[in-house]
């Protein structure tokens, strides 16, 4: 089985993530975040 | 380059996109469900923009996001210390545990591309290890306490059109609303995820990973771990 890190981005020293995967999990993180605070801030306004 | 980006993440894209469209969906279909309600009762309508904003809204959200994180936090916990002989879901029997530092080549069995907190010690290496049963708890956690703040403010509105006292929010998590909204979540998870290990023993989908290959045995657990 293959490196989950794919060696298309290998630069040896700093091991970084392709930067498309790190934008798809950021994207992914983001609409968490977001949807709990609005889902938190919204009861807690009382609306 | 653009096309490749969208294959090389076309399974995170598909299920975005039909998340925000069946996120839409959910809000027209709650709002037509409680105008309908509300003009039974003689009440005002409610725009789309007032419906979203609501707590009625949130609680219908919240209580589904919870059970999903639920799943996905006992799944990963369970698949630890648990095996189901067969199941590409599970390592194989004999596996049970967190593994040893080679098997998960962390410290010294590391490799130069992986991760950087997989390749030091102490604090690092226990959070890193622990990142995805951490994060997919603290998202079950902050949702199901959405849940229960959402669907207190919904209580309390029906407490108040039939004249009874607002309840607190340490009286709603022990009353059977929220229970109720919770529990009827958390059976559907629980079926689904032990049918998914019970099924994917005998049954296939050929080119899914989420299958063994076709001709894989029964007794199989994991072809990886084989």
């Amino acid at each position: 089985m293959s490196s989950p890190v794919s060696n298309e981005s290998h630069d040896g020293v700093t091991h970084k993530l392709p930067p498309g995967r790190l934008v798809v999990f950021w994207a992914w993180m983001g609409i968490i975040v977001v949807g709990l605070t609005i889902m938190i801030v919204v009861p807690l306004s009382g609306a | 380059m653009i096309m490749r980006a969208i294959r090389d993440n076309a399974l995170s894209i598909f299920f975005g996109a039909i998340f925000l469209l069946t996120l839409i969906g959910q809000s027209f279909a709650g709002l037509a469900d409680t105008n309908e309600q509300n003009t039974l009762h003689g009440e005002p309508t409610v725009t789309w923009a007032q419906f979203v904003s609501s707590s009625d809204f949130m609680v219908d959200v919240s209580e589904n996001w919870q059970s999903e994180f639920m799943q996905f936090f006992v799944f990963i916990l369970a698949t630890v210390w648990l095996v189901q002989r067969g199941s590409p879901e599970s390592k194989k029997p004999g596996d049970e545990g967190v593994g040893t530092d080679q098997d998960q080549r962390v410290g010294e069995h590391s490799q130069p591309d992986s991760p950087a907190w997989a390749r030091v010690r102490g604090w690092r290496l226990w959070l890193y290890s622990n990142s995805l049963l951490l994060v997919m708890g603290a998202v079950f956690a902050l949702s199901w306490f959405a849940q229960s703040l959402a669907g207190l403010v919904v209580a309390n509105e029906e407490n108040a059109m039939h004249g009874e006292a607002p309840q607190t929010w340490v009286e709603y998590i022990a009353a059977p609303d929220f229970w109720n909204r919770t529990l009827q979540n958390w059976q559907s998870e629980f079926l689904a995820v032990g049918a998914m290990i019970a099924f994917s023993i005998y049954l296939r989908q050929r080119g899914s990973s989420e299958s063994k290959p076709v001709g894989t045995p029964h007794h199989v657990s994991s072809e990886e771990s084989d």
